[in-house]
């Protein structure tokens, strides 16, 4: 083995991108293609509307970063959303300051993701199952609270202005939420010792155990974070709208999950960041904006979602493939089971 | 020779392949981005007859193993079997020319029974599967193997050792007439190393031919006829193994002339750091006692399922204990948490570093700081420091890799081990428990760990090795504490024990000593 380093090895940026390049020279060659095919994408009205569709999706996608790291998946966010946007709406028309009431429906977000946390850490039960019960039951206390009605309530003022639908400095106020959101998740997963945590336990949970790393507070901690984007999505989706809808959570699971996923995290944990996860949730964005403007039905804009994260998925996989088998070559050592010639 | 051309018609064939080799190797040649992974390799295999093959880790086993599975194809060079030359296109190829290889990692599924998992793909019945045949068969074919399995248990719940024996028998069962073995023994203990060994003798009865690769020479020396030794791809020798021994096998592998190891000699033995007193755990460990000294080595020996590896992670605070006391420097730790032993200055290096003692698919710079920072309770995480303690320990302790930023899992297993020292080493221990410290390990790198564990005790440390190879044991121990079923019935002194005391004892013979 030589002792020759790979250029930039040790430079973060460089190592990430070289990690996400899938992601980003898809994004890459489809912002080439529309500047080509379709030039009213760069309209800068449009472009804010694309900073501002990614926004609600990028921020749940931060959250669910840290708890697909650890190996786990939230499908609980999608509801968590609903309910905080439902609570924060019922506590304003009660007369409520704004800011107690956003702040209590974050707490209320944290609250559900500690017991994700808690059903997943300490009950041992597959996050997948934890957390699809509680999305259940999240939805339906959402519904019990609501009567299954929308909660109009008065979003006049600044605070809902940023969350919700206005501009600072030119750009959307949910996307400046969405960058700070990521920001603060990337050097949380970077320069805390909770952050190395996450990517220990989803990597090697055995290790994790025997050197000492509180595994239980670590996962119930991710899911509480997780739990607070969602909150905060709810909040921002419930601001713009002026309405908390028991129903506002759609599809946002698996819209976040995908963003993830595109942005390059494992599902099987250890590896990814929330940097890809800020990719992800963009390209998401760019796409069904673009087909929006070339006029596909929202019918089938669906269909082609589901083709593309397929498509980025199985790009991605090939590259991590082809890193694994340089690592094999070069140590020269017999491999896994999928060698084996037997069977 | 001669009356060859006289023999009827039907017998020169027999003949031919009395004579042929059952393999034959010339010249095999394969090098990766222009490094020779294998450089000429010639070499053959007779029918029934065991060929050890023997080398350092990356000295081109694995290549050679691979190109005869159908993993790789070779450069150059040509494989012959049976006297006819054969192309082994790939892994299927291989099978069908009766090449079966048994890896470490095994390929049964273990969730089918064991019956399920022999017979996979040829089954017995038309269009739909007789399991009642199957069984049968499964039954009559291990016994004639003499593997004596329940065919209807699943794998997942046989032993590591069983597992093996299975693979083995499937590969049989596939009709292999030259059967590969990759370091099979390194992931058992004593009386499993023996049961495998004796099947082993019992396929060269039925003309299958072995290709044993080991690290433990002693088992070659047990089982091999021939031997074939690989250094940085080219063979380096070739014999009998009647016609060599020990160290020569070893200075061909190593290319150097190889001192066996020896204990540091620590006149000062200091005070006691760690002490057990009556430490039980239902029906895993009965009343163990025992006390480690500041610069003392000692060795924990016995068979597997001893309770070897159970003791260390009581110690450490892993699995709870129902009674007993531990201590470090008088403080009481007993059941506790990893994170608990960790701030009274124990560290374990566990049993199985791939999965327990690093983090896979963290950089070197990643691993080596995460006990420090649990110990500290730091705040923060600092990238540049984490970096610049990476490279100090690739230097200290040789750890041979090209970007600290990269995965560990691009290490090889002695480089992997040295970074699960690293990170004990930049915490702090005083009291250091290795788990079976060099399995799967090459030789160079193990008398690197050696020359570690010796400078650490001489450093001040207790530490605590426990092994299955006994001549590390009795390399590196002060005293030597020999369990036996949950308890420990001996302790002997390092400087005068044999492997044959130590052995009575761990197969509980105490009485007759």
């Amino acid at each position: 083995m030589s002792d020759v380093r790979l250029p930039g090895g040790s430079n973060w940026l460089v190592k990430g991108i070289r990690t996400n390049w899938i992601t980003i020279v898809i994004f890459i060659v489809l912002l080439v293609a529309l500047a080509i095919f379709v030039p009213a994408f760069y309209q800068p009205a449009n472009l804010l509307n694309v900073a501002r569709q990614s926004s609600i999706v990028g921020v749940v996608a931060i959250g669910m970063t840290f708890v697909i790291l650890t190996g786990g998946i939230d499908l609980s966010v999608g509801s968590i959303l609903a309910l905080s946007g439902v609570a924060m709406a019922m506590l304003i028309n009660q007369g409520m300051v704004p800011g107690v009431a956003i702040l209590i429906a974050l707490l209320v977000g944290v609250a559900t993701g500690i017991v994700n946390g808690i059903v997943v850490a300490v009950l041992k039960i597959q996050p997948f199952i934890a957390t699809l019960a509680s999305m259940v039951a999240i939805t339906g206390l959402a519904l019990r609270l609501t009567n299954g009605g929308p909660q109009p309530f008065n979003n006049i003022g600044d605070v809902f202005n940023f969350l919700g639908s206005g501009n600072v400095f030119g750009l959307p106020g949910p996307f400046l939420v969405f960058l700070i959101v990521a920001v603060i998740g990337i050097l949380v997963l970077r320069y805390l010792p909770f952050g190395r945590f996450l990517y220990a336990i989803g990597g090697s949970p055995e290790a994790a155990r025997l050197t000492g790393v509180p595994t239980r507070r670590t996962l119930v901690m991710a899911y509480a974070v997780s739990g607070l984007t969602a909150a905060l999505a709810g909040v921002m989706t419930a601001s713009r709208l002026g309405v908390g809808a028991p129903t506002a959570g759609g599809l946002a699971n698996l819209d976040a999950i995908t963003a993830v996923v595109i942005g390059g995290t494992s599902l099987m944990g250890g590896t990814g960041g929330a940097a890809g996860t800020v990719f992800g949730a963009l390209l998401l964005a760019v796409l069904s904006n673009l087909m929006n403007l070339i006029g596909i039905s929202p019918f089938d804009q669906q269909i082609v979602k589901g083709v593309v994260i397929v498509l980025a998925v199985l790009l991605a996989m090939q590259a991590t493939r082809k890193r694994i088998s340089d690592r094999r070559g070069k140590l020269g050592r017999s491999g896994s089971a999928g060698d084996s010639p037997s069977q | 020779m001669n009356q060859s051309r006289f023999i009827p018609d039907d017998v020169p064939a027999r003949t031919a392949t009395v004579l042929a080799p059952r393999l034959e190797v010339i010249g095999l040649s394969k090098s990766f981005l222009g490094a020779n992974a294998l450089d000429e390799v010639t070499f053959q295999v007779e029918p029934g007859e065991v060929l050890a093959l023997i080398g350092e880790n990356g000295a081109g086993k694995s290549t050679l193993i691979r190109i005869l599975s159908g993993a790789h194809r070779p450069d150059a060079g040509e494989v012959l079997i049976n006297g006819e030359r054969v192309d082994i296109a790939g892994p299927r190829a291989a099978e069908d020319l009766g090449i079966a290889t048994v890896y470490q990692e095994l390929s049964l599924f273990p969730d089918l029974s064991v019956a399920e998992n022999l017979v996979f793909g040829a089954f017995p019945g038309r269009g739909v599967i007789d399991w009642r045949a199957a069984r049968r068969e499964a039954a009559e074919f291990l016994a004639g193997l003499d593997v004596h399995l329940d065919v209807t248990r699943r794998v997942r719940d046989l032993s590591i050792a069983e597992k093996q024996m299975l693979e083995i028998a499937k590969a049989l069962h596939r009709r292999a007439q030259i059967v590969i073995l990759d370091e099979p023994t390194a992931v058992l203990g004593g009386e499993d190393v023996d049961h495998l060994l004796a099947l082993v003798n019992g396929l060269t009865k039925h003309g299958v031919s072995v290709i044993f690769v080991s690290h433990r020479l002693e088992e070659v020396f047990g089982l091999a006829d021939h031997y074939i030794v690989l250094k940085d791809g080219r063979l380096t020798g070739a014999g009998r193994i009647a016609d060599t021994n020990h160290d020569d096998l070893v200075s061909k592998m190593v290319g150097r002339e190889f001192a066996r190891s020896q204990r540091s000699v620590n006149e000062t033995v200091g005070q006691v750091v760690l002490e057990v007193e009556h430490l039980s755990q239902d029906g895993v460990l009965d009343d163990i006692s025992l006390t480690v000294r500041a610069g003392e080595v000692l060795g924990i020996a016995g068979l597997r399922g001893a309770g070897r590896t159970e003791l260390a992670r009581a110690i450490y605070g892993v699995d709870p204990v129902s009674s007993g006391v531990v201590r470090v420097r008088g403080e009481v730790v007993t059941n506790g948490s990893p994170l608990r032993s960790i701030r009274a200055g124990i560290g374990l290096v566990p049993e199985e570093r791939k999965s327990q003692g690093i983090f896979i698919a963290l950089s070197t710079a990643a691993n080596i700081p995460i006990v420090k920072m649990l110990k500290r309770g730091a705040h923060f995480v600092r990238p540049a420091a984490e970096r610049a303690l990476a490279l100090f320990y690739k230097e200290k302790l040789r750890i041979k890799v090209a970007d600290v930023a990269a995965a560990v899992a691009s290490l090889s297993g002695g480089n992997q081990q040295k970074v699960v020292l690293a990170k004990w080493l930049d915490a702090g221990v005083d009291v250091l428990i290795l788990d079976e410290p060099t399995r799967g390990i090459d030789i160079g790198a193990k008398q690197e760990i050696y020359q570690l564990i010796r400078q650490l005790c001489e450093q001040g440390l207790a530490i605590i090795v426990i092994s299955s190879e006994l001549p590390e044991v009795l390399s590196l121990s002060h005293r030597i504490l020999v369990m036996h079923h949950g308890s420990a019935v001996a302790e002997l002194d390092g400087e005068t024990a044999t492997e044959e005391q130590i052995m009575i004892h761990a197969v509980g013979g105490k009485n007759n000593v």
